[in-house]
């Protein structure tokens, strides 16, 4: 007991000097803040756009691509193999009908707000059931598509990403004029990024002709799925396979993310470690300044690990504020900032928010702890075991 | 006389000294690792130049497809001098050192595309072999292909017989640079277009030479103009143009970056900033009794400002030679997609040093004033 009212003691001393030493304490507080908030803001970029890609599809429904195609873009399903598929067992009826969407994948391009150039965004063509399919799908601007008509809706990403997509407005893609009738959101996944249109439209639009690139088809249960995927994958006039939504989108999620982690991690370690120097710059400082104070302390009988307790808690406290500084500063300007990016292997944009998530801002403040920790040790350690005398005849 | 004075104030507070030196190396070590991708984001790393021009599907530059028709039309384009044209067979950007691209090249790619080498040999071994194949120098050490080896890959295009795996014989090796474009397979297109199911009488991208590089602009408009409205539009630019169009679309990278050293550098500023106000302060009666010795306000002021640059210029020095140790193993680890684009090159270094001394005369420049502002009477006073 008697030690911590001893660690108390000089900790309150110490923090209330604080202001004696503003300039070099608020060094150590921005240094650690700038690494905090570098590491903070990449891996809230990855979590992002990993929550957004991971975050599509669901368990009981299955994605159906031309086999040898990783992506959608470059599959094709012909209407041949679409009437062998809508019978297949395992497959969710509605009022009678399989519950299974052949859809037309394909890139068309619009100018990204304030962009000179125009970026790849991915166009679907859908019929009423995708939106059974995924029942996630909202209209929440304007109406729907009428079926027949050049008419476009826009995911709300994409909606915020892209020039001249206001409701009424009028599109170009590859010659055809589009009016665009609204906007749609889909729990925020990668569909908001993209463009919906019919796919009866859409396949005359893009030169499909009675083929369309991918399936979707939801499943009576998720334990149907390998019954499906088994009926599929052997039927000797189809040639195709079968993935689980949420497989399919993970894959696609692993390498953008994954670099951008890694890259995230790497400058803020480098950056900490600079930031490990400040500290212990100051804290040696800090010291060396009350070299008096702590001799003084230790010959009216406090003891020398109380002394080195109550340091530690000083550069622990610094480094925590800056931690806290860092994370803060993160947050409040990226938290929710969308941007979008190529994402997976369709080589068009999937935009996203950055989501500064708690467990993202715990790392960033166990970043700020250990520097705080191994700047303050050292310089502590010394102070401590400073010989009494010595230390007062300095003054 | 001034290398005594800064000598004398740097060795004063040793561990300070080099505690500040340690965050300036490690400053400019990360200034040195962001700035070595600067080629990658510019798209002109290695031999990559404005001169070779490349068209592409507009609307999908990665897997859309370019009828064959449109090489004829670009032959009867005026000013253009050699046509080849590529097709990939396997291209997989989450696995590139795993599934090494595949691209099927026609017979005069090596014209148009002149900073790919091989020794005349292996380009003749290749060509008169339907399933010969060039691998890349990077490829071939990773894969462990040597000349004569069969290999069966498997691709995203099927052939006639049904199966994805297609065999080819390994007739030679090819280099490039940037070396990053090493990492690669060249097969014939003839037997790729000979002996594939789907995309008969397509490309991937088409490339070209000018008899004069100046009228590049106006070519690549001539070309996508007439594709305008064609189901199979084009993108029509350089080498670099084009790199620098795809990666424009994967985000400001360069913003970002950008945004990570003002970072760095604004940090680094306080810290010297801070070690040099604090050691004038600790001086000042040392200051007082030098100028009572007689040295001038002006002295002490270039003295406290070369004792700073002196500061700031050791850690830099350090920390780009740490860079330039480090890009070796960061291209290793690669496992060689960064070959030749990675690079730190004499303008990067000139840069580092110009920012140092700026930074150091910003830092050191309140504390030399406030020590040539010092009156050795209140100095010693206090003393």
């Amino acid at each position: 007991m008697k030690w911590f009212r001893q660690v108390l003691a000089v900790t309150n001393m110490n923090l209330l000097s604080i202001t004696q030493r503003f300039g070099s304490s608020l060094v150590v507080i921005i240094g650690i803040a700038g690494s905090v908030a570098v590491m903070v803001s990449l891996l809230a970029m990855a979590s992002g756009l990993q929550s957004t890609v991971e975050g599509t599809g669901e368990a009981d429904r299955a994605m159906i691509l031309r086999s040898g195609s990783s992506s959608e873009l470059s599959s094709v399903i012909s209407i041949e193999e679409a009437n062998v598929m809508a019978n297949a067992p395992g497959l969710r009826q509605l009022n009678n009908e399989p519950m299974i969407a052949f859809e037309v994948y394909t890139v068309v391009d619009l100018k990204k707000k304030g962009a000179d150039d125009t970026s790849n965004l991915p166009l679907r063509g859908v019929d009423a059931m995708s939106f059974a399919v995924r029942p996630e799908t909202k209209i929440i601007k304007g109406r729907n598509f009428e079926p027949g008509r050049a008419e476009i809706i826009v995911g709300r990403g994409a909606y915020d990403q892209y020039e001249g997509v206001e409701l009424g407005n009028k599109v170009t893609f590859r010659n055809a004029a589009w009016t665009v009738v609204g906007v749609f959101s889909t729990d925020g996944d990668v569909h908001e990024s993209e463009v919906w249109a019919d796919v009866k439209v859409a396949q005359s639009a893009f030169q499909r002709g009675a083929s369309t690139s991918n399936a979707i088809a939801r499943l009576e249960s998720v334990s149907s799925f390998d019954e499906f995927a088994i009926f599929i994958e052997n039927d000797p006039r189809l040639e195709v396979k079968v993935e689980n939504e949420l497989d399919f989108y993970k894959n696609q999620a692993s390498g953008v993310s994954g670099i951008i982690n890694s890259f995230g991690y790497l400058v803020a370690i480098i950056m900490a470690i600079g930031s490990i120097f400040a500290a212990l710059n100051s804290m040696y400082s800090a010291v060396s300044t009350r070299l008096v104070e702590i001799g003084t302390l230790r010959a009216v009988g406090f003891r020398g690990s109380s002394i080195l307790a109550a340091l530690m808690m000083e550069s622990m406290v610094l480094a925590l504020s800056g931690g806290l500084l860092g994370a803060g500063l993160a947050y409040v300007v990226f938290n929710g900032y969308t941007v979008s990016t190529l994402a997976g292997g369709t080589f068009s944009q999937t935009s996203f928010d950055f989501a500064v998530t708690g467990e993202i801002i715990m790392q960033g403040l166990i970043l700020a702890l250990i520097v705080g920790f191994i700047g303050g040790f050292l310089p502590a350690l010394n102070a401590a075991r400073q010989n009494i005398t010595d230390a007062l005849r300095s003054l | 006389m001034y290398w005594v004075l800064v000598k004398a104030g740097v060795v004063r507070k040793k561990m300070r000294s080099l505690l500040t030196i340690l965050s300036v190396v490690i400053a400019f070590f990360l200034y040195g690792l962001l700035h070595s991708a600067d080629p990658l984001f510019s798209g002109a790393a290695g031999e990559i130049n404005a001169e070779r021009m490349i068209i592409m599907p507009k609307h999908d530059m990665m897997f859309g497809r370019l009828p064959q028709s449109h090489i004829n039309y670009l032959e009867s384009l005026e000013g253009v001098t050699n046509i080849a044209w590529l097709d990939m067979l396997s291209m997989d950007i989450n696995s590139i050192t795993e599934n090494i691209p595949i691209f099927a090249i026609s017979k005069d790619y090596f014209k148009v595309m002149d900073r790919f080498e091989a020794s005349p040999e292996a380009k003749k071994a290749f060509f008169s072999n339907k399933r010969g194949a060039l691998a890349g120098k990077t490829a071939a050490d990773l894969k462990g292909w040597k000349v004569g080896d069969l290999i069966s890959i498997p691709t995203f295009s099927k052939k006639n017989d049904g199966s994805n795996v297609w065999e080819f014989v390994i007739e030679g090796i090819y280099t490039t640079s940037p070396a990053a474009d090493e990492l690669g397979l060249m097969v014939r297109n003839e037997y790729v277009e000979e002996a594939r199911i789907a995309n008969k009488g397509t490309v991937s991208m088409i490339l070209f030479n000018l008899d004069d590089p100046s009228k590049a602009d106006e070519i690549s408009n001539i070309i996508d103009d007439n594709y305008k409205n064609s189901a199979y539009a084009t993108f029509t630019g350089n080498e670099i143009t084009l790199s620098q169009k795809m990666l424009s679309d994967i985000g400001n990278i360069k913003l970002i970056i950008t945004a990570i050293i003002s970072a760095v550098f604004f940090t680094l500023l306080l810290v010297t900033a801070n070690t040099m106000s604090q050691s004038v302060r600790e001086r000042t009666s040392d200051l007082a009794i030098l100028k009572s010795l007689g040295y001038r306000d002006m002295q002490i002021f270039i003295s406290i400002l070369l004792e700073s640059n002196f500061i700031i210029l050791l850690g830099a020095l350090f920390g780009l030679i740490l860079t330039l140790i480090t890009i070796p193993f960061i291209d290793q680890a690669s496992g060689g997609l960064t070959g030749g684009i990675i690079v730190f090159d004499t303008y990067q270094v000139m840069k580092g040093i110009l920012i140092g001394v700026l930074m150091a005369s910003l830092a050191g420049i309140l504390p030399a004033y406030q020590a040539y502002k010092l009156k050795v009477v209140d100095a010693l006073a206090k003393g």
